[in-house]
């Protein structure tokens, strides 16, 4: 026997989240099916949090993709290893278990990639399309920034928050950002009302930043009568014919159950979309369901991290990281000007400098030993995250081993772009000359072009206008079939070269909204 | 770990326990705190021995170490505990020492510092530090002229 549903979601991170919301807010009786192939972490557990404050352990690292030994699951088979360690969080909530809440917009031209550079590709829409959505997203996110910062996109109104200040080591690093040309601004952090800055972010103790699974769980608690979510079933593959999917298959143990629905939304992440999809093979789609021009897995990217550090011999200030975010961030190398090259988002390290004085009493130093080691040599870094272009050999497949859940394992075929090397060297060495400006010496070793990993994956279901050239169109609907959408990191034709949590949020309560009107445009 | 099954900690052996976390402020000088840490440390404790695997079996452990050291070394057993006991490998945790150690006054200084402790080394928040709104007149964090 079939279930029989409105709307069947795969997945529950953020896009799911939103889009459920959405929909049932809209109509409360609306039959809804979540399917989740992880499990719950509890969340706000005081041991947990304490594993964390003391000892960096996450109560959710074991959801991490394994990427060595007899159990790995997911493989680097291009031209630049990839890595996907501690990039996605496999779980009931998905990545906003542990994302940073940094809550950035895209700039204009993000949108018009391809037009402006001849690099990439367009979105179907502009930025004014999703400036509205991009509004509601940081109201849900609760994203405090400051209105005044330069070099960032428009806006119509200021943000539903203040910034949060600068620390005093920012402070310091903002003037070398303005004696280098650039405008220094704050990072726009997702932090709610309530947050005590107590600097264990990545599980806080008392839910003050957003995460999907909480604010999934508050959906589920308003009693809607249709709506069903399960955990430990994943979606083994989308029953389709020529133009509509007909069943969602998914596991219940070593059951195979299968659901209908009227529509049915991917929202699992850009890994594990396109390999859905790719996986959904019949006489009709005999290269996966929506995949007869090859387009699904296809256009991959991530932004690859730029790193400096540098050392000064004393820390007069005795001066640590405050925060466990950066709030000094410039989008001055993220624009126009840069854009055919790879436009670059400049931030401060979050755990720089690092002062950790219980390790050094755990070591069994004394009191004149641990003011060393707080005024001691001390650490400043700046990263970055560069913008990478879609190519159609960067891709993702599926394995040929098992993967998780009993899913195939995943394969990720990337190769860097000819000049991100020599790119990459340019803004390293500007990056240097800052630090350097501030009294930190930096060697050649201490400027590092990070490998690319999985955290900030998009392009793999990319939206355009024609089925040749994309894979959904402009609302999420993949080309070909009329009850398939997609929606997550995978349908960014470009990826601009900030975070990509704010733009998934904006898209996914456009979609909430579109498919609650019937699908009207 | 030590496996026990979970229980509540008595008063001798939270007096116990406690005699070594308010060391760590004498031993350091870090401000005479410990007293208004008090409900935060026992509330490691318990979490601690709600935890899975629970740490209840090494704060029994811990606590007969506490004894036999303030009775070998009444006038030194801080020293001989924080300085001359460092244990910082976990797969070299063997003795019922190394245990107490490792798996609590580790735990200890490490929680010290961050409840309260870091204060006294010149900042004003700490990771694990409820530093406070961000909402009030005074930063929660030591902020620069910009």
């Amino acid at each position: 026997m079939k279930e029989s549903y409105e709307y069947v979601i795969v997945g529950s991170g953020l896009a799911a989240t939103l889009v459920t919301e959405a929909l049932l807010t809209a109509d409360p009786s609306s039959s809804l099916l979540v399917l989740e192939a992880g499990d719950r972490i509890r969340m706000r557990d005081r041991s947990s949090w304490w594993d964390l404050a003391m000892r960096g352990k996450t109560p959710y690292s074991q959801t991490y993709d394994v990427e060595t030994g007899d159990t790995a699951e997911s493989f680097s088979k291009g031209g630049t290893t990839w890595g996907f360690k501690e990039s996605r969080v496999r779980a009931f909530g998905g990545s906003t278990m542990h994302w940073g809440g940094w809550s950035l917009r895209f700039q204009v031209e993000d949108f018009e990639c391809f037009t402006r550079t001849g690099r990439g590709a367009d979105w179907p829409f502009g930025y004014s399309t999703l400036e509205p959505w991009y509004e509601k997203a940081e109201e849900v996110l609760a994203v405090g920034g400051a209105f005044k910062d330069l070099d960032c996109p428009p806006r119509r109104g200021d943000f539903p928050l203040p910034e949060f200040p600068w620390t005093a080591h920012e402070s310091e690093l903002a003037t070398a950002f303005e004696n280098a040309g650039l405008n220094p601004g704050h990072m726009p952090i997702a932090r709610f009302h309530r947050c005590m800055t107590t600097g264990t972010c990545k599980y806080c103790p008392i839910g003050s930043r957003y995460t999907a699974q909480e604010h999934f769980e508050k959906i589920v608690s308003r009693g809607y009568p249709s709506l069903t979510v399960k955990t430990n079933a994943p979606v083994v593959r989308l029953e389709a014919d020529e133009s509509r999917v007909n069943g969602v298959v998914y596991l219940l143990g070593n059951t195979e159950v299968e659901a209908t629905a009227e529509n049915v939304v991917v929202c699992a992440g850009a890994i594990e979309s396109p390999k859905l999809l790719l996986r959904s093979r019949s006489s009709a789609w005999p290269h996966g369901v929506g995949n007869n021009r090859d387009q699904i897995g296809r256009y991959l990217v991530t932004h690859s991290m730029l790193r400096v550090k540098g050392r000064a011999p004393t820390n007069p200030g005795r001066w640590f990281q405050e925060y466990d975010f950066p709030t000094l961030m410039s989008r001055s190398w993220d624009s126009e000007a840069r854009q055919r090259r790879g436009k670059v988002f400049v931030f401060n390290n979050r755990t720089l400098p690092r002062v950790d004085l219980g390790a050094a009493m755990v070591a069994g130093r004394r009191r004149s030993e641990v003011d060393a080691v707080a005024a001691g040599p001390r650490q400043a870094g700046l990263d970055a995250f560069i913008e990478e272009f879609g190519h159609w050999d960067n891709r993702v497949t599926l394995g040929t081993n098992a993967g998780g859940f009993g899913l195939p394992s995943t394969d990720v075929h990337f190769t860097r772009s000819a000049d991100m090397e020599p790119t990459s060297r340019i803004v390293l060495d500007a990056m240097g000359k800052m630090l350097t400006s501030c009294g930190y010496e930096v060697g050649d070793a201490d400027k590092t072009l990070e490998l690319p990993r999985g955290d900030h994956s998009s392009g793999t279901c990319r939206m355009g206008v024609t089925e040749a050239e994309s894979v959904t169109d402009a609302n999420l609907r993949v080309h070909g079939l009329d009850n398939l959408f997609v929606c997550s990191n995978a349908v960014f034709p470009t990826a601009g070269a900030v975070n990509p949590t704010l733009t998934l949020a904006a898209l996914s309560l456009r979609l909430g909204a579109h498919l609650s009107a019937g699908g009207e445009e | 770990m030590l496996v026990a099954t979970p229980g509540e900690l008595t008063p001798e052996m939270l007096s116990a326990l406690w005699r070594v976390f308010s060391a760590v402020d004498t031993t350091w000088g870090l401000g005479g705190i410990a007293p208004a840490l008090r409900s935060q440390w026992q509330e490691l404790l318990v979490s601690r021995i709600e935890a899975q695997p629970s740490y209840f079996g090494e704060f029994e452990n811990a606590v007969l170490v506490v004894d036999e050291l303030v009775s070998e070394f009444p006038d030194r057993w801080s020293e001989f505990l924080f300085f001359e006991t460092v244990v910082v490998d976990e797969t070299r945790v063997s003795t019922r020492l190394q245990h107490a150690k490792y798996f609590v006054f580790n735990d200890f200084l490490r929680a010290f510092v961050m409840l309260g402790g870091f204060a006294s080394f010149g900042g004003k928040n700490y990771t694990g530090y409820m530093g406070g709104s961000r909402f009030r007149d005074v930063p929660p964090v030591r902020t620069g002229a910009l």
